[in-house]
């Protein structure tokens, strides 16, 4: 029997399925019956199958330089590990009111934020407010730098002030206010901590010791800054220097109270 | 190791790899060079003839015994070391080409791409004259074509195993190496 093109070229295709044994009984005696009578196909068959068992005898390659050097270089480079005890803490579901308080926090924290971009972003050109009952308003941040390192997170918004009130009728423009502003975000910032806190404080016991004794000296650090930073903006309210690093070190507080409010629970 | 693997960085391989690689794993640094030497040429070898290319296989191949030093606590002996070694460099060249992938905005899967890369035989060892057309026939092929050739017919990889490994179906690695097979062919009997 002779076979066309067409019959080799289908034969080729087949030759893969007939090496890894996948044709059915019927289409292998088809091919191998082709191949009996097909010099073509069957020398094709011959070659595939030697390059794929010369393959299998490649020798192996050697580089043209020594690799360890860079290698060991790389493997020296010591990795500084993120302090903390993570790993000793296995990631358990959260009950609902873990949840609920985090997102209490969460809340809060979104509406404080809101709050503050809309009245900055508002028409100022001819808004003026008395920021009177502001200033005088019971302020953490007019603490003197004595003050205890957990004043800040635990103070209470109605504590009685204890530093002069400023001029209690001054009308100043809202928008080029300094103190005005540092007066809003800081209360944002301590209404969050006192919330993120108590989420804290009732979380403390269902963490790892090591993992809450590290928390404790960061947040010690953080609260010496806290004080640092209102007595010196006490002493000169309109510094935009001292009022950024106040946030700074607020937002420092906030996130690592976040980050804790989230810890995973200790198995 | 090779006797010509010895010959070009000559080292004592006295120690007994499976003591090597418990020392390695504890941080023995000493022990690691130990089993890279013991292990060069294999992760190289398949580093080149997965890529094509000498000069990546050797950044590869650090990249390599890099992760294997990473990683080494976490070889628990269920396999043989070699085959942890094996498949950690399959990765590594998988990876590699992904990142690669992504920073081109181009699929991974893409069978065009590295064709035609430097040929993997080389001035380094003597080689036969068949055996040298074969490797660089290899790297000449398509990317895809040439991974699941090296993986199935040099490796030794199943079809299931490289259909794994590349995402694929066994389905469509058997197609990929019967195209290899076919370009090989067609190469080394111009």
């Amino acid at each position: 029997m002779t076979y066309d093109k067409h019959d080799c070229d289908l034969m080729c295709e087949r030759l893969a399925a007939y090496i890894e044994g996948d044709l059915s009984p019927a289409e292998r005696e088809e091919a191998e019956r082709h191949l009996a009578e097909c010099a073509t196909c069957a020398e094709a068959l011959v070659e595939l199958r030697a390059i794929a068992g010369e393959a299998a005898q490649l020798p192996l390659l050697t580089p043209s330089r020594d690799l360890w050097a860079g290698i060991e270089a790389r493997i020296s480079t010591p990795v500084t590990r993120l302090e903390g005890a993570r790993t000793s803490v296995r990631r358990v579901p959260r009950r609902h009111w873990q949840l609920a308080m985090a997102a209490s926090a969460l809340i809060a924290v979104s509406a404080g934020a809101t709050y503050l971009i809309t009245t900055h972003a508002a028409p100022t050109g001819s808004q003026t407010v008395s920021v009177a009952s502001t200033t005088a308003a019971p302020r953490a941040d007019t603490q003197p730098a004595t003050a205890p390192a957990t004043a800040p997170a635990t103070a209470p918004a109605t504590a009685p002030a204890t530093a002069p009130a400023p001029a209690q009728t001054s009308t100043v423009k809202l928008a080029t206010n300094p103190t005005r502003k540092n007066v809003s975000v800081t209360r944002v910032y301590d209404r969050e901590i006192t919330l993120l806190d108590s989420v804290v404080r009732t979380r403390r016991e269902s963490l790892d010791p090591k993992t809450v004794q590290i928390i404790e000296q960061n947040l010690k650090i953080i609260d010496r800054a806290i004080a640092e930073s209102r007595a010196a903006l006490a002493k000169d309210p309109k510094s935009p220097l001292l009022t950024n690093r106040l946030d700074n070190v607020l937002g420092s507080k906030v996130e690592l109270l976040r980050t804790v409010a989230f810890l995973p629970t200790q198995s | 190791m090779t006797a010509m693997a010895t010959e070009v960085f000559p080292i004592q391989l006295t120690e007994d790899s499976g003591t090597a690689i418990a020392r390695a794993a504890s941080g023995d640094r000493r022990a690691f060079e130990h089993v890279y030497r013991t292990h060069l040429n294999h992760v190289y070898s398949l580093c080149v003839r997965m890529t094509g290319d000498r000069t990546r296989a050797e950044e590869l191949t650090q990249d390599v015994f890099v992760r294997a030093w990473e990683k080494l606590s976490t070889f628990r002996g269920e396999s043989a070391f070699s085959t942890w070694l094996h498949r950690l460099t399959v990765n590594v060249v998988l990876n590699e080409r992904r990142v690669e992938g992504r920073d081109r905005g181009r699929t991974v899967s893409s069978d065009e791409d590295d064709e035609g890369a430097a040929p993997a035989g080389s001035s380094a060892q003597p080689m036969h004259a068949e055996r040298l057309d074969l490797e660089r026939a290899i790297a000449k092929l398509p990317g895809g074509a040439r991974r699941v050739f090296v993986l199935h017919d040099v490796e030794g990889f199943t079809h299931e195993e490289i259909g794994t490994m590349l995402g694929v179906t066994a389905g469509g690695c058997k197609a990929q190496l019967h195209r290899a097979r076919l370009l090989l062919r067609e190469a080394l009997t111009r």
